[in-house]
């Protein structure tokens, strides 16, 4: 009797994502690059935080005053008026609508 | 003291008191003939504690920012900084700055989630018997799936630091020391530098008013 034993053990393993901890690298990469000036890169990482969290107010908040040093005016406006939307501090809304009223003014 | 004076400096205290609390308006004397103003002198401004050359810094940028509005703006030989205003005025103001926030090292922290998407592992298994005299072989194959659904946390917070600069601002009449507008206001940014020159051009922008009426 020719038995024959094969044991093929195919082991696969499908990680669909790693995305374990990604908006932490993105925050990290983002205040990294704000910190030495590179106020664009900041804002490319702080988009791709806010696609895991999009009503993070403080997100918005950090993406305003990098747009408020860039002098993006608009873009400012349009983030400060979002972290409003998303926030649940009262400060947070102050800072933000001493913002508006400045950058409406000027 | 005058009687006079002294109830519209109560009078201006209490409007203070109110504006501060409630709106972030300066307050002003409206009885006050801003019209008949010939110049503002700037007092000088203590720096900030802890922080040497801030007042300097914020004189600098009143300055600069009176200039850039259209104001004639020189410095008197003890140099104090005069604002003219009206050649045909008759009085002077006294502008006082004090510096109630200066810094670069506010702490701010930014909450950030942990998500863990899940995974699909899958786990195949395969065996082949045969039997002797036999040509056919028997071939079993098992399938093991596991998903794993993922979990969404609130886990951390990062930390950056943001600049603020505070102020409080007081203008009164050099004569007879009554105070005829006050505002006190702050800004917040990534940068020092721009951030005390906003908190000035606000400033101007809100005392240029008051000459415009």
């Amino acid at each position: 009797m020719i038995k024959q034993f094969f044991p093929l053990i195919f082991l696969l393993t499908f990680f669909l994502s790693f995305s374990f901890g990604q908006q932490k690298n993105h925050l990290h990469r983002a205040i990294s690059a704000m910190e030495i000036g590179l106020f664009d890169e900041s804002l490319k990482q702080l988009n791709k935080a806010l696609k895991t969290d999009p009503t993070n107010a403080q997100i918005y908040k950090l993406k305003a005053l990098l747009y408020e040093a860039l002098k993006d005016n608009e873009n400012a406006i349009i983030s400060w008026n979002k972290c409003i939307k998303y926030s649940k501090n009262k400060d947070m809304i102050n800072e933000a609508k001493i913002h508006l009223d400045y950058l409406n003014e000027f | 003291m005058n009687f006079n004076l002294f109830k519209s400096s109560l009078s201006l205290c209490t409007i203070i008191f109110f504006n501060s609390n409630c709106t972030n308006s300066p307050a002003i004397n409206d009885k006050y003939d801003f019209n008949s103003v010939k110049s503002i002198k700037i007092d000088k401004i203590s720096d900030y504690l802890n922080f040497p050359g801030s007042g300097e810094i914020m004189e600098d940028n009143l300055s600069f920012i009176f200039m850039k509005n259209g104001f004639n703006v020189s410095q008197t030989s003890n140099n104090s900084t005069v604002i003219s205003l009206n050649e045909q005025g008759i009085n002077t103001l006294k502008l006082s700055c004090t510096l109630t926030e200066y810094t670069d090292r506010e702490t701010i922290l930014i909450p950030y989630r942990v998500e863990d998407k899940g995974s699909i592992e899958t786990i195949i298994t395969q065996t082949t018997d045969s039997e002797k005299g036999t040509t056919n072989s028997i071939t079993t194959t098992s399938t093991t799936t596991t998903n794993d659904g993922g979990s969404i946390q609130e886990t951390g917070k990062l930390e950056y630091t943001q600049a603020r600069v505070g102020i409080i601002l007081k203008v009164k009449d050099e004569k007879t020391g009554l105070i005829v507008w006050t505002h006190s206001y702050w800004y917040s940014g990534i940068e020092l530098s721009s951030t005390a020159q906003i908190c000035a051009k606000n400033s101007v922008r809100l005392i240029k008013k008051l000459f415009n009426n």
